[in-house]
């Protein structure tokens, strides 16, 4: 199951990449542009996940933060 | 060599323009151009030089008055902290590697939280120093423009993530692709090598396999590049993505656990003490700064000198030797020993512009003290070094020696011989007294107890 997945995410990024790669030809060429092309459809592909990565580790640790009762009235009796 | 440290320009500092490294009375010093004010004074004023230094993600510097190589072009010149021995990627282990990945990644986060980010990110601006890696290259950083793709990508999969996977997923030997490709390993031949499997690995499959790929589809085209913008979470989620990637690589030698992997010795317990008495009396007696243990194992020995704060550069061909030391030190805290990759049969050479970029093995010595201990039948026998140029080659390295001597009836030796025709008649303690006396003078000699090993300790008649 788990590497049906990675292989669905496989596709679907080879079909993005696909689909996103330019074809016109009116710029500068230079070794790097292979690198420029997929870091862009990578970082795409990848920003999303990141955003709510980032989003549920906010509320951990937010949760993680939040100091229970015991600890206030232990800290108020110092 | 010498003439350049004294006064001259370092010779692997000439692709930045925005500044180069340069000794003066034989300290390390950095012209900053003027092109780079604006970036120089940002990584200052806004306080990214700072946070990075306190956590020693960064070499401190001075700004210093001293007269600049090249003073059109010149806005400032620092002077580093000095580092006290330069060592490249082909000279690390597994975990040294991974290590220098991980605290590139997490510099450039922190730079991100400034508005900065690395505009290259090469292994070799990564050096040890005091155990950690350390971002040696001030010109580094670059001013955060949103939308703007990551510069330094490419470099970061030649340097990092494709090097580690091929030893992770294929070789361990892998790593001494860096000696042949100046600018790491390239990726479509990190793709050909990677097992098949790693295909389904969504970070490989990207950042080398698809990447390598894209770089062939798009070697012969022009592409409009501008108005592609990534945003700053994609540029976040991409730094995320390749840091994540390397932190589940890992490399274990052949599954073997590390206790049992260096257990092959013929020492007693009574020897091994009283070695480690003779060779802490001998260091007592030269009083180095820096130590090259050639052949350190997993660093019993070298401890002997890093424990006393000297600074100790313990070689080994091993990797998985070499592995276990450095997770030792990291372990342990330890701030004085290096444990570095080396095969003395074919030792660093001068690589790069003019084979000076990154230099020789030798060209980094001479060590105040070199240990070649349990090494001399293993070049003499294994490798039919004659005593002559193991001699001459300590000479080059050195200025002190403490070596063993491993007499042809040593069980050692024995097994060495036992597959091969014994060619070694000139294999005795005084053969070997000779040669060594063309270079050295004989200082001390002790009979290790319960064994008939010698220690020697000399001293290069060169000074």
């Amino acid at each position: 199951m788990k590497y049906f997945k990675t292989f669905l995410t496989a596709l679907g990024f080879i079909a993005l990449f696909y689909l996103i790669a330019p074809n016109r030809i009116c710029g500068y060429l230079d070794a790097g542009t292979g690198s420029y092309i997929i870091q862009i459809i990578i970082a795409i592909a990848i920003g999303g996940a990141f955003g709510i990565k980032l989003f549920w580790r906010r509320i951990y640790g937010f949760f993680k933060k939040t100091p229970n009762k015991k600890e206030v009235n232990a800290k108020d009796k110092k | 060599m010498q003439k350049i440290k004294n006064n001259g320009t370092e010779p692997g500092s000439f692709r930045d323009p925005c500044g180069f490294l340069f000794y003066r009375d034989g300290s390390i010093h950095r012209q900053i151009n003027t092109i780079y004010k604006e970036d120089y004074d940002h990584l200052i004023n806004s306080g990214l030089y700072k946070t990075l230094v306190d956590e020693n993600f960064l070499i401190p510097h001075e700004e210093v008055n001293v007269s600049a190589p090249e003073p059109e072009k010149a806005y400032k010149i620092i002077k580093p902290e000095p580092i006290p021995f330069i060592s490249y990627p082909y000279e690390w282990c597994f975990a040294q590697l991974k290590d220098a990945a991980l605290a590139t990644f997490k510099i450039q986060k922190i730079a991100l939280d400034f508005e900065m980010t690395l505009k290259d990110c090469s292994s070799y601006n990564i050096q040890f120093v005091k155990g950690k890696p350390v971002l040696i290259d001030t010109l580094s950083f670059e001013k955060y423009h949103e939308g703007r793709p990551w510069i330094a990508y490419r470099q970061s999969c030649q340097h990092f993530l494709a090097p580690l996977a091929l030893m992770s997923y294929k070789d361990i030997r892998l790593n001494q692709l860096f000696r042949i490709y100046i600018d790491g390993v390239p990726l479509d031949l990190a793709s050909s090598l990677l097992p098949s499997g790693t295909n389904f690995n969504f970070s490989l499959l990207s950042h080398i396999h698809l990447h390598a790929r894209s770089q062939k589809h798009f070697a012969d085209k022009q592409v409009k590049i501008e108005g592609r913008k990534i945003s700053r979470l994609s540029f976040m989620g991409l730094i995320d993505n390749l840091e994540s990637a390397i932190k589940k690589m890992d490399w274990k030698p052949g599954g073997t656990e590390w206790a049992d992997y260096y257990e092959d010795t013929n020492y007693s317990t009574e020897a091994i003490n009283h070695k480690k008495k003779i060779v802490a009396d001998f260091l007592e007696r030269t009083g180095p700064e820096i130590v090259w243990d050639i052949g350190a194992n997993d660093g019993l020995f070298s401890r002997i000198a890093s424990d006393k704060g000297i600074l100790t550069i313990s070689f080994d061909i091993d990797p998985a030797a070499v592995q276990k030391n450095y997770i030792h030190s990291v372990e342990k805290n330890e701030n004085y020993i290096l444990p570095l990759l080396l095969d003395l049969t074919n030792p660093s050479p001068g690589t790069g512009w003019e084979n000076t970029e990154r230099t020789s093995l030798i060209q980094r010595g001479p060590a105040d003290t070199a240990f070649a201990l349990a090494l001399i039948h293993h070049l003499a026998i294994s490798n039919n070094l004659p005593f002559a140029k193991i001699a001459d080659f300590f000479s080059q390295v050195c200025k002190s020696l403490i070596i063993e001597f491993v007499p042809k009836d040593d069980s050692q030796v024995q097994r060495l011989l036992s597959t091969r025709e014994d060619i070694f008649p000139d294999y005795t303690a005084q053969n070997f007294e000779i040669e060594f006396k063309k270079y050295f003078s004989i200082e001390n000699t002790v009979g290790i107890e319960s064994s008939k090993r010698i220690m020697y300790l000399m001293k290069n008649k060169r000074g």
